[in-house]
Order: C-alpha cells, then structure tokens, then sequence
C-alpha cells in the first residue's frame, strides 16, 4: 500500500471533552458502530448515545469484519414451494465506523480483494463497503500483541479513511481525508498550528508494534507444507475456530437454507477451515481430518496461497488471535517457529 | 485451462439463483440412485445468460435444502441444460424427491472449461468410471456434434462401472458404439448372468486397448482409487503429464472463489477448476 496516497484536506479540533457530543451529533443522521465496554473488554456494536462509546481498549475484541460480511447474512427469501425469491431489505441511514485502527483498515482492503475483484463482485459486500463511512483512529502506543510493523502498516497513516484522529495532549486532531468526511465535522474549528507540530513529532516519536523477522514469509512456507512441526505445533489446538472468527480478514463462508413456518431464508454465515466439517464432501471423503493439515491451511492460506493470488498477505498483526486462543497458540511463534526451521541462522 | 470470462453481473446478486423447471427425468441406475434431470429456465434473460462450456458446473438448489455444485453433463449443443445427480447428501435427495414440473434453482455456470482448442487436431482419449462419465459426457457430446467432429482426431472411449445395473447414459453408450468414428470400450468390476461383456476394472482395460500417446489428450475422471491406476497407466503409456486432463472434486459453497472452502494451494477449484491438468496436479498440495 502507498504510504502517502493520503489526499489531506485539512485538519480540525475535538478536544476530548466533545467527543460524545460529536457522537450524539452524528447519531442525528449516521448509524454509529463503536466500541461498547463489556466485562473487561470492549466490542464494536450499534451505539444510540455517544456516552456508550468506549475507548479505554486499543482494539476491540471483534473486528470490523462482521459490517460487511455479517456473521449470518440473509441473500434473499423464499416462501418453502413456492417459485419466487424476495430480496432482503437493505439498511436505510448510513453507518459510520469510530474508531477504526490501520490495522483493520489495511483488513479492508485485504476483503476488498477477495469480493470486489474484478471476475466476481460480490453485491452484498460492496454495497456495504461503499455506504461505510470510516473514522480511523492513530495508534502511538501498541499493545503487547500488535504486530502490523511487520506487514508494513504505518499505525499513524490514515489511508482509507475518510477522517483520521490523533490524539494530542487532551483532543484529537482530525485530518479530514475524503469529501465524505468533510461532511461530517462541518461544526468543528480548525487546529491551530501549534498542535499539528505537536502531532507531527509524536507521530514521528511513536513506539512502533513489534516486527516479526518475516523476510520471503512466502517462499519460506513454501518448504514447511510437509514439515512435522505442524503436527507439534497443532496438538494442542481445539478447533474451535475463535482466531477465524476474531480475525479481520479470515471471510470463508457457508451458504445454508433456513425456514421458519411459512419464511424461508438463503443465509451466508461465517464459517472456518479449523472446522473439521469444512472440506468434508456428500460421500464422505475428508480431505483434511487432521487438525495440523487444517492449522496449516489456515496459515498457508495468510502468508502463501493468499500472497501468490492477489500479492497482499492476509494478516494485519492486530493480535486478536493470540488474544482469544483458549490454548494460547500464538500465530506469531508458529510464523517464527517455521521460519527459524527453514533458516536456522535468521529468526 | 482457459478462465472463463463471466457475463457482466456486476450489481446483480450473485447468489440469487434463476429458477428452472424441471422438464424430464431420465433414471440412469437404480442401483446406485443416480437420475439425470433436464432443466427448462422460467425465463429467457436466464436462459440467454446460461451459456456453458463443457467441464462446467452449476450450483443447483432447492429452497429450504440448500444448494449443491453439479457437474453439467449436457453439451452446449443440445437443447436444454442436464445434470446427472445421484442422491448422496440433503440437497441430492431433496433433487431427487422432485418431479417432472417442480421448480429448482440454478446459478452459474462456473468454473473453467475442458481445453477445447488445445484438444483440437488430436486423438481423444476418454477414460470414466461410474458417475465420473457425466462431466465427460458434456465433452464427449459437444465433439461428436456434427458443427465440432472434424476438429478432432480418433476418438477412443473407456467405460466402467461397478456392475452392469451401474452404467450411466445407456442410450448413449449404445450410440457411441454404434458409431463408426468412435471406439468404445467398456467393462465392469463384477459381471452377473445377464453381461456378456468384459469383466475388470478401468485401468487394466486401458492397459489393454493401449492407446498411443502421440498427439494425444486423455480425459480421466472417476472414484479417485481408480484415477489413481489411470494415471500411472497413462504415464506408463507414455503420456505425459501435460496430456492428461481431470477434474477435482471439493467442497464448495459459492462457487465463485470467495468462501474459501475448495482451495487447495493457490488453486480454487470452483474457479481455477474443476478441470486440471495432471501437471497442475503434481504441482499442488495432496489435501483433495
């Protein structure tokens, strides 16, 4: 991704004490998705007071995924015998996204490669993709589990978006990226020169998120398909498919029919490879039983298969995974495991 | 294997199915619950836009059961759309507990296409076992039409199913070898009192009717056991594997390389397939 497509607009003021007026303002016309505390962390979900908005977590536990490809999605009913199919009604006010990390942003576009490449668009999630509007946010300080540096994501480039804040002392600058952003922050005044220098230096001050040592992830993977470490590294997992689900990018999907009386339903809903039912075919045959040939599907697909068709790796290194696994396998050791075994000398 | 450029679908839902009547159904064994169903879109724009390639797929699919993916096993020169579907999971049953007039739902076509023009000047080899004749019937029927015949060479055709009640398409095997540019071979595993022809399996009748690998293409499809043999004797035969041609099969849900459930390696096999060169084959991961 270019570092500096940026196209910057100009930059505004929101000192911090506003924000959930500014929320309250945007929920006037916008649907507004924000992170909502639960017990002990927070999630992205449907706001309808700016006050619920919280922002005392660096990234929510789910990501931004499920408002473009939904965990279950109706494509379109049907009435069970008779021979027509309705559409499902599609959302009326627009939906914004505060705030978005660069992180999840470069996830976007990771989807945006698999359901709007150029054989096959995929309607239900281009729709949606160009209703989002997105306000991201800069990330200065990373948590434990950040590892975007390795895939070259700047955490305080706003690329994507259509505003981008940064914190500075006790407000947010906002670089005001898109027209679509603009319309949003008509009320707000300018920053003053003085704090746009001031978030220059931090940005330029910041501690970045840990670098994997991943040179040619891609070829190196390429020699561990029949490598025993998979076996090893997979003892432990459960396949219960919580870093699919949490993860970003991770879009496979299952296509089933539901019918309730007289309502019927073709549903698209999240589905995982670390499933064992996921390749298992009406006659029986299972390509992958094995929970080490389905972890190494997973991770082939990110770093290799992924790469080869569409030159872009499918992690952004926010760590919801090793957040989230119940067995604490951890993608970054597997990544290094298998890059360290494949070049003894470079970890 | 050329890709197939779809028809412009761009703010069409790609997951909504056309609707098509169900217009014949041909019971192909009884022993193995395998019928063939012609289909007849309700519309015209559908059928306009339902135009196939041998080696493609649909996705069929029954409101409330779900969807499957179907080989076609009509040529593009027959009139209307077939598909060969044996009853096997809840979709193939639901297909099979319709009636002639029922209404079922078709999305595609999908997937790549047999390498028509590549196979074009040279001898065609066709080896299938049991139901692995339907996606190679498509070929089989689109090269022996008059407007096609000519492009091709000699054409050999192996066939052989478990037991005489499993052959498929028997109005067509009997015109197949009938025909006087066409040379049919068929077996089964295990005869009964009423066959009077050969007893074997597929890969020693191939090993039998030798076919000779210059300027040739062969076509394999069938129960993976018996790819398997297929390919050691076509290499054996001297074929290499440029000049073997099959077909995988994979889960697959949309049939048009989103939800991740056919790949293997960097192949889909719903859009970079379902038909492979055993070339492509050796280069990709065993998980299939």
């Amino acid at each position: 991704m270019a570092k500096d497509s940026t196209k910057h607009l100009t930059s505004k003021l929101l000192p911090k004490k506003n924000l959930e007026q500014f929320l309250d303002a945007l929920l006037k016309q916008y649907d507004v998705i924000a992170p909502v505390e639960q017990n002990g962390f927070s999630r992205y979900q449907k706001i309808t007071r700016g006050t619920e908005c919280c922002l005392k977590y660096r990234l929510p536990r789910n990501s931004i995924k499920e408002f473009f490809l939904p965990q279950d999605e109706t494509l379109f009913f049907f009435e069970p015998g008779a021979a027509s199919l309705s559409d499902a009604p599609s959302a009326k006010r627009e939906p914004i996204i505060f705030p978005v990390r660069p992180c999840d942003v470069r996830a976007l576009t990771i989807l945006d490669a698999v359901f709007d490449d150029e054989q096959f668009s995929d309607s239900y999630y281009v729709e949606k993709r160009r209703r989002m509007r997105l306000i991201g946010m800069a990330c200065l300080e990373p948590d434990d589990t950040c590892f975007c540096e390795t895939f070259d994501i700047n955490s305080t480039d706003g690329t994507g978006c259509d505003l981008f804040l940064t914190e500075v002392e006790d407000s947010y600058i906002i670089d005001v990226l898109t027209t679509k952003g603009k319309t949003l922050i008509k009320t707000l005044a300018d920053a003053p020169q003085e704090l746009i220098q001031k978030k220059k230096q931090q940005v330029a001050a910041r501690r970045k998120s840990q670098s994997l040592k991943l040179a040619e992830v891609q070829n190196f993977l390429k020699q561990c398909f029949e490598s025993e470490l998979w076996e090893e590294m997979a003892a432990k997992c459960l396949s219960c498919g919580a870093c699919a689900f949490l993860c970003p990018t991770c879009h496979c999907f299952d296509i089933t029919d539901d019918v309730a009386g007289k309502i019927g339903r073709r549903l698209r809903s999240w589905d995982c490879c670390m499933f064992p039912k996921f390749t298992l075919h009406a006659s029986g045959h299972n390509p992958r039983t094995k929970h080490a040939q389905r972890l190494r599907q997973r991770i082939m697909h990110k770093f290799s298969y992924f790469p080869e068709n569409k030159s872009l790796i499918a992690c952004v290194g926010c760590g919801r995974c090793v957040v989230a696994c119940p067995v604490n396998l951890d993608i970054r050791e597997i990544l290094s495991t298998l890059a360290s075994s494949t070049h003894p000398a470079s970890p | 294997m050329k890709k197939v450029k779809p028809h412009s679908q761009k703010n069409q839902s790609q997951y909504k199915p056309s609707l098509a009547r169900i217009i014949a159904i041909e019971v192909e064994s009884a022993v193995r619950d395998t019928r063939t169903f012609t289909l007849e879109f309700l519309d015209d724009a559908a059928r306009e836009q339902f135009q196939y390639l041998p080696g493609q797929f649909a996705e069929l699919s029954v409101a409330g059961a779900g969807e499957a993916p179907i080989s076609i096993t009509s040529s593009p020169t027959q009139p209307h759309p077939e598909f060969c579907i044996k009853r096997m999971g809840v979709v193939t049953r639901a297909i099979h507990n319709l009636s002639v007039g029922d209404t079922i739902g078709v999305r595609g076509p999908y997937g790549n296409t047999f390498p028509l023009e590549t196979m074009e000047g040279k001898n065609i080899i066709f080896v299938a076992g049991g139901i692995g004749l339907a996606p190679l019937r498509s070929l089989i029927i689109y090269m022996l039409d008059a407007q096609h015949r000519s492009r091709y060479k000699d054409i050999t055709i192996i066939y052989g199913a478990r037991s005489p009640g499993d052959f498929l398409f028997k109005r067509d095997l009997k015109q197949w070898a009938q025909r006087q540019d066409v040379t049919y071979h068929e077996t089964v595993d295990k005869a009964d009192e009423t066959y009077t022809g050969k007893e074997g399996f597929v890969p020693q009748l191939l090993e039998e009717v030798a076919p000779k690998s210059a300027n040739a293409i062969a076509l394999t499809c069938g129960p993976p056991i018996m790819i398997k043999f297929v390919l050691q004797g076509l290499t054996k035969l001297g074929f290499t594997p440029d000049q073997i041609i099959t077909t995988l099969e994979m889960r697959m849900k949309c049939g048009i390389g989103k939800c991740g459930r056919c790949n293997i390696g960097p192949y889909y096999v719903c859009i970079d397939g379902p038909v492979f060169s055993y070339r492509q084959i050796l280069g990709m991961p065993q998980e299939y």
